[in-house]
């Protein structure tokens, strides 16, 4: 029961995570209808800038923290000045294929940077678990869910009382409603770009706290893709409770699985089958528009 | 592309140039045009899917997997003769594609994208798991072929045998581009509601699209691995498959001669990388990001600057040359 019980809470919180950056990806898409397939190496610099100004600087967490993002703001207006603006109204395949560039390219400089070998991150919040009554939690994992879900409080806030994040609900909702109503498109990409990579960095501090800093990094970022199909692609609420289902699911296929058919590595995979089975039977997922993408 | 008579010689002229003179090459140039020729076979399948009807696969380095270990498995477990072993092989992997080409019936874009990246995950978690067919994480050897009773396990005569396949899969590419089905393939990229009006099945159209691409992919990856003589699940990672994308956009898009132009430089552009970083440091650990750095870079700056890839730059050129040696005001581009 215990083993199960703690299956289930390493899958919320992994998946509260995975729910943060998510809302990052589902963001830029509904906004610019950009699917983001750098969001992994997004997910990936942010930790290693973040492991780099506190080694460097010797500052507290907290401020390295916030250092980092302010790092993230300035890399998505970058890349969102630098590349995407250019490639608006480009086809699909050529939008996706330059995020794969700019992922290449940011997973580049942390191998050449910091090399490919794993490295531990500084412990910020203890390992030791805290009794929380029923079960005892990981002070790591409780500090990373709470983040995750104050981030993503944040952002609800955001987009349901500030000006900028009703003119952004706008513009998701009708690009061109939107455009002719005065809306500053470029402004509003341009924001969209810069949430979805601050996500993606908290996103990466937290998964480098809890699974070292490594190249490897990115394929969290990945997993986020079986999140936002079942979520359904432009659904904000279904990006959030998928990412947590996606957790659980992946942790507790990690946990039983193995015994059960003897494979080796199922966890990590089984998103991907779900991502799969999605496609086949709904491709809008649990909670998209249903008048996408036919024919 | 061959639309002319200029152009067809100068493709024969181009193919007996090769086979003479890769006769007389070095190991280590032979090895870059074998390299370049399988990949060439391999991306013609790819852009055919991509280019011709415009549906993205993340997954092409998985297929060309498939068909490696299909084969090594025929040949050296079953016994088959090592041709049709390669053909069986290309049969297997396009019903692998097909399997999961299913569900692009419905989706496009990104979530195609998306479809075929788990593909590719999934795909490259059953190389690891299935010991029995690809050696897990050790690989399995593989042998170079003897067909009809010739032996190409000497490296020069095996290039002639990927040549071989790769003019025969070019010639299929070309006539598949001007029958009914490459016509169709064009329709359903461009406009698939007004193609289906029309009488094509775009369903079908689609999953036969997905099966070409996969049997060029498996035909060139059995072909890849005899050339090694070793097949290891690594050589089929999502890199490579990211590779085979950027190689079709940087050669350009439903093009032949973007296939083949592709496909030397994504050979060649790393190995002279190297040379340039070994004339400046000696420090060969940083040789592995700079390529990675750059070949990212290139694929970015191709999509912004040049989306149709060298093979128009080439057909720039042509048309320069042509125009100023007096022949040029009747072919087209």
């Amino acid at each position: 029961m215990d083993y199960f019980l703690g299956l289930i809470i390493n899958g919320i919180v992994v998946g509260s995570i995975y729910s943060m950056v998510a809302l990052g990806l589902v963001l830029i898409y509904k906004a610019t209808e950009v699917v983001n397939f750098a969001q992994g190496e997004l997910l990936m610099i942010g930790a290693y800038i973040c492991l780099e100004i506190i080694q460097v600087t010797g500052m507290p967490f907290l401020v390295s923290f916030l250092m980092t993002m302010g790092f993230m703001v300035i890399l998505a207006l970058a890349i969102e000045r630098l590349v995407l603006r250019r490639m608006m109204g480009a086809p699909a395949l050529a939008v996706i294929m330059v995020t794969i560039g700019i992922g290449i390219v940011l997973r580049a400089v942390v191998l050449g940077v910091w090399g490919a070998t794993s490295i531990p991150f500084p412990e910020v919040f203890p390992r030791q678990g805290i009794d929380l009554g029923v079960v005892t939690v990981s002070q790591l994992y409780l500090w990373s869910f709470i983040l995750s879900l104050a981030f993503m409080a944040m952002f609800g806030a955001f987009f349901k009382f500030t000006r900028v994040g009703l003119v952004m609900r706008a513009t998701a909702s009708s690009r061109k409603a939107a455009e002719s109503m005065g809306v500053p498109l470029t402004k509003i990409f341009a924001i969209a770009w810069i949430i979805s990579a601050v996500v993606s960095g908290v996103g990466g501090v937290l998964t480098g706290n809890i699974a070292g800093l490594s190249p490897e990094l990115s394929f969290y970022g990945v997993k986020v893709f079986p999140a936002v199909i079942l979520g359904g692609l432009d659904s904000i609420v279904g990006a959030t409770i998928s990412g947590v289902i996606i957790g659980v699911l992946e942790n507790l296929g990690g946990g039983y699985l193995k015994d059960l058919t003897g494979l080796h590595g199922l966890g990590p995979v089984a998103p991907f089958f779900i991502l799969v089975a999605i496609l086949w039977v709904r491709p809008t997922g649990l909670f998209g528009r249903k008048n996408i993408e036919k024919l | 592309m061959l639309a002319d008579r200029f152009d067809r010689i100068g493709a024969v002229a181009l193919i007996a140039c090769l086979a003479v003179v890769s006769q007389f090459m070095g190991d280590y140039h032979l090895a870059l045009l074998t390299q370049i020729t399988v990949f060439a076979l391999s991306a013609m399948g790819l852009n055919m899917l991509l280019g011709n009807t415009g549906m993205i696969s993340i997954a092409h380095a998985a297929f060309m997997g498939v068909g490696a270990f299909s084969s090594a498995y025929l040949i050296q477990n079953l016994g088959l003769p090592a041709l049709p072993a390669i053909l069986l092989a290309g049969l297997i992997t396009s019903v692998v594609g097909m399997v999961f080409g299913l569900p692009s019936l419905r989706l496009k874009g990104v979530y195609l994208a998306m479809a075929s990246f788990a593909a590719q995950i999934i795909l490259y978690w059953a190389f690891e798991q299935s010991r029995w067919l690809t050696g897990g994480q050790d690989g399995r050897f593989a042998q170079r072929p003897v067909m009809l009773g010739i032996s190409f396990m000497d490296s020069h005569r095996f290039y002639l045998l990927a040549l071989a396949f790769a003019v025969l899969g070019a010639v299929a590419n070309l006539n598949i581009e001007r029958s009914r089905l490459g016509r169709a393939f064009n329709a359903v990229r461009d406009r698939s509601q007004a193609a289906e009006m029309m009488g094509v099945n775009v369903f079908r159209t689609k999953i036969a699209s997905f099966g070409l691409a996969t049997f060029y992919a498996g035909v060139a990856g059995a072909l890849f691995g005899q050339y090694l003589e070793f097949v290891a699940i690594q050589a089929f990672s999502l890199s490579v498959s990211i590779q085979f994308l950027a190689l079709v956009i940087i050669g350009g898009l439903g093009s032949l001669a973007g296939s083949v132009l592709g496909a030397a430089f994504i050979v060649l552009v790393p190995e002279i990388l190297d040379t340039i970083i070994l004339m400046f440091s000696h420090n060969t650990g940083e040789m592995a990001p700079i390529r990675l750095g750059v070949f990212g870079l290139i694929v970015v700056v191709f999509l912004l600057f040049e989306p149709q890839g060298l093979a128009r730059a080439w057909n720039r050129t042509r048309q320069w040359a042509l125009n100023h040696t007096g022949k040029g005001s009747q072919t087209r581009s």
